[in-house]
C-alpha cells in the first residue's frame, strides 16, 4: 500500500509518500503527478522518509519524474531522512543524479 | 547447504543443468507461485511473517533480503510469463530459488545487466540486478531457452 498526500502546492508542489513504493503500488504515485499543474508548477519535491520499502521500479520511477521536471525547467528534490531507503537510492545511483 | 563454496563471487552464471544435480535432494521449507504483481507484495508479507516468527536477528537482516528477492520476483512479473519462489533455511542461512518460465538470460546483454550500475544500462531489466549483487551473499543464475533459476544465498547467523 502507498499514501500519497501533497503538503505545498503550486508553485513550489511537496508530496509525501508512506508505506510502499514498488511495481505494485506505482501507479498511485503516477495518478497523484499526472494530476499535478505543471504549467504553473516551479518547482517538486518528493518527500520519502515516510516509505517502508522502495524497490528498483520505485526508483526509477522518481528519476523518471526528475527527468521530466528538468526537461520542463522545474526544479526537483527527493527529500529523505530514512537511512535504510538512502541506501537503496545510493546503491540504484539516483544520487549520483538527483541532489547531487 | 554448501551452495556458495567454489563460486565466483558474486554473481555466478552456471549451466541450467547444473541445478537439478545440485539441489535435487534439497527440500524446501516454502514454495510460493509468481504470477501477477500482487504476488510481489504478497511474497515480501509472507517471508516477512514467517521469518519473524522464527529468526531472533530478523529484523536486522529483513530489508536487504525482501528487497533483493522481490527485485527477483519483480522480474518475473515483468519480463516473463510467471514462475514460482522456492525457500530454503538451514543453519548456514537462507537460500531463494526464483524460477521463472521465460526464454532465459540473454547472454549478450548479461554483462551490462550484471556489472553495470543501475541506470548506466539502457534496459531497465538490469536495475534489480545491483541491488541482488549488493544485499546477497551470493547470487547464482542457472539460465537456458527453458527459462532461470536465480538462486540467492543469505548467510545468516541468528
Amino acid at each position: 500500500m502507498l499514501s500519497v498526500s501533497i503538503k505545498k502546492d503550486v508553485p513550489d508542489v511537496g508530496l509525501s509518500l508512506s508505506g510502499n513504493l514498488d511495481m505494485v503500488t506505482s501507479e498511485v504515485l503516477n495518478e497523484t503527478f499526472e494530476r499535478l499543474d505543471e504549467v504553473q508548477m516551479r518547482s517538486l519535491t518528493i518527500s520519502i522518509g515516510g516509505l517502508n520499502f522502495i524497490d528498483s521500479t520505485g526508483v526509477g520511477q522518481l528519476l523518471g519524474y526528475y527527468k521530466r521536471c528538468t526537461a520542463r525547467d522545474i526544479g526537483f528534490r527527493i527529500e529523505n531522512d530514512n537511512p535504510e531507503i538512502e541506501a537503496i537510492l545510493e546503491i540504484i545511483g539516483i544520487r549520483e543524479i538527483v541532489n547531487s | 547447504m554448501e551452495e556458495t563454496a567454489g563460486l565466483a563471487d558474486p554473481i555466478s552464471i552456471r549451466p541450467y543443468k547444473e541445478y537439478q544435480a545440485r539441489y535435487q535432494s534439497w527440500e524446501p521449507v516454502g514454495e510460493l507461485k509468481i504470477e501477477s504483481k500482487a504476488d510481489i507484495a504478497r511474497i515480501r508479507r509472507e517471508l516477512d511473517t514467517c521469518f519473524a516468527a522464527h529468526l531472533s536477528c530478523w529484523s536486522k537482516v529483513r530489508l536487504p533480503v525482501l528487497l533483493a528477492v522481490s527485485e527477483a520476483v519483480t522480474n518475473v512479473v515483468k519480463y516473463t510469463p510467471g514462475g514460482r519462489l522456492l525457500v530454503y533455511a538451514d543453519t548456514a542461512g537462507l537460500s531463494f530459488h526464483v524460477i521463472d518460465y521465460g526464454t532465459g538470460l540473454d547472454l549478450d546483454v548479461l554483462p551490462s545487466l550484471l556489472f553495470g550500475k543501475g541506470f548506466s544500462t539502457s534496459s531497465s531489466l538490469g536495475m534489480g540486478f545491483p541491488i541482488m549483487d549488493k544485499y546477497a551473499d551470493a547470487v547464482t543464475a542457472y539460465t537456458s531457452g527453458r527459462g532461470t533459476i536465480l538462486v540467492l544465498q543469505f548467510d545468516i547467523d541468528c
